[in-house]
């Protein structure tokens, strides 16, 4: 049993060294559940490194990683039972028709096949069910993916960049999509981004990550006061906001 | 455990049907080896080459090849379908843990054994009248030998490719065929060179071979040999466990699973 106070993701001191270069450097900084938080900095500067050691696909080189209380590799199945998780880079089976990939997926997360059906409507991938995967658009992929993310009733979604190679109007129904499956849900949700105005419309709190160090943190009004030292908030001033940091390596 | 084992196994299993190219491995490559075989032993026999039960022997081998080479190229198989799907990630960012990825991989290869089975002895039945039952119950441990050992290279395959990426991945097919000329499949561990067999007796698949013999030729149980054959498997599968353990824990540490391709 989880209690109240129990963060959704907790990151301690995190480090990761890889034979030629250090991708984390100390990072440290939590998701509370029902929390949705924007992981953003350039580049190279140790975004998905993170996510992937969340998702236990990537082992830390020090500190301590908890997502609701389970460390993802030690207690794997604990751990990322409770986890969805979606990015253009994380497709599914391109032979198979998107309902077979989802049924594969129900059973890989436990649950029953009404689920897919579920994902199926609420996604409006109906017309596209029978097709296989590899034959839909970039933009029906990634439904499907959210699809996939959504199929299991968890408590923490992780979005690597969700909406990249979307166009502006599928990038905005995915917005009011995920938006709207938080409200319902009340997961929390840790994303990843480089669109400084999805930012903005989604995020609660914003962590920004310079060679693998939180060098601001807070809402993305407060973030912005801090770098900028202005009052305005908009996608504009998020844009400088990450530029400055980018740039200047320090808020 | 077993509903995440059983979602892996009816994605391999659905590929079968969406992806024609499983069919040829699984009906056409069996079927064709059973044909040549067949009638290179009528030529054998046309041009009165004294070989005692020869289709027998070239039949038996060629379809307990097959048992080997399946359980062999399945286990990497299934690993590179996830290579080239680019869902690598999406798998084990599940709570699917790698034994049951490994667990899974194995089962599909087992499943295809039965299948490419049935294909060739059914084929070698209604083409040759060579029954497979021949062999008696010694077909059991026999092939189950085999499955091991194919396994074994499977596991092999899979940690290189693991450890050294997608460019390596020539050996999930190779790897069987390496091992071929010391298997001793279509004939005797006495026609090698002394120094080869030796490097025959090593392979747990020399005595599977020379054990089906012994049943054919002299209608006799070669326990020796089906012995020799699974404690060689045994010891290489678990040396095959612990270098994909090995690859596994590199490739965690060095973040090489998300940018396997």
């Amino acid at each position: 049993m989880v209690g109240p106070a129990m963060p959704a993701v907790a990151i301690h001191e995190l480090r990761k060294r890889f034979p030629r270069t250090t991708a984390l450097d100390g990072l440290s900084f939590t998701v509370q559940a029902g929390e949705v938080v924007g992981l953003l900095g350039a580049n190279g500067a140790g975004k998905t490194t993170t996510l992937h050691i969340l998702l236990g696909l990537i082992l830390p080189s020090g500190g301590r990683v908890e997502v609701f209380g389970q460390a993802p590799r030690a207690n794997r199945k604990a751990a990322l039972r409770r986890v969805g998780f979606a990015s253009p880079e994380a497709l599914m089976d391109w032979r198979l028709t998107v309902a077979e990939n989802l049924r594969v997926f129900a059973g890989l997360y436990g649950v029953r096949r009404e689920a897919v059906e579920r994902m199926i409507e609420r996604f409006e991938l109906g017309p596209m069910a029978e097709q296989p995967f590899g034959e839909l658009s970039l933009g029906q992929q990634t439904r499907a993916g959210l699809a996939r993310a959504l199929l299991h009733d968890h408590d923490l979604l992780v979005l690597d960049e969700p909406t990249a190679s979307l166009d502006p109007d599928i990038a905005d129904k995915t917005r009011q999509l995920l938006l709207r499956v938080r409200r319902e849900r009340g997961l929390a949700i840790l994303y990843s981004s480089h669109n400084m105005t999805e930012v903005e419309d989604v995020c609660d709190r914003v962590v920004f990550v310079h060679h693998g160090r939180v060098v601001a943190e807070g809402t993305p009004l407060a973030v912005s006061r801090q770098v900028l030292g202005s009052d305005a908030l908009d996608a504009a001033s998020m844009e400088e906001v990450f530029l400055k940091i980018s740039r200047d390596g320090v808020a | 455990m077993r509903r995440r084992v059983g979602a892996l196994l009816l994605r391999y299993l659905l590929l079968i049907r969406r992806d024609y190219s499983r069919v040829v491995d699984l009906a056409y490559w069996p079927l064709l080896d059973i044909v040549v075989w067949g009638l290179f032993t009528f030529f054998l026999w046309r041009a009165q080459m004294q070989v005692p039960n020869v289709l027998a022997m070239l039949l038996g081998g060629a379809i307990l090849w097959n048992v080997f080479l399946r359980a062999a190229q399945d286990v990497s198989v299934c690993f590179l379908d996830d290579v080239w799907a680019r869902s690598v990630v999406t798998i084990f960012a599940s709570p699917l843990t790698f034994a049951e990825f490994g667990a899974a991989v194995m089962l599909v290869g087992l499943v295809k054994v039965v299948i490419a089975l049935a294909v060739m002895g059914l084929a070698a039945w209604v083409l040759y009248a060579f029954h497979l039952t021949v062999l008696g119950w010694a077909l059991v441990p026999f092939a189950g030998n085999l499955v091991l050992f194919g396994w074994t290279l499977g596991l092999v395959a899979f940690a290189i490719i693991l450890r050294f990426g997608g460019r390596w991945q020539i050996l999930a097919w190779s790897l069987p065929f390496v091992v071929m000329p010391v298997s001793c499949v279509f004939y005797p561990l006495a026609v090698l060179p002394p120094a080869l067999q030796a490097v025959a007796r090593a392979m747990p698949a020399t005595h599977v071979f020379e054990g089906m013999r012994a049943v054919l030729l002299e209608q006799r149980m070669a326990w020796d040999q089906l012995a020799w054959a699974c404690a060689l498997n045994l010891c290489y599968l678990a040396l095959a466990g612990a270098l994909v353990a090995l690859a596994l824990r590199i490739a965690l540490e060095r973040g090489l699973l998300p940018k396997i391709r």
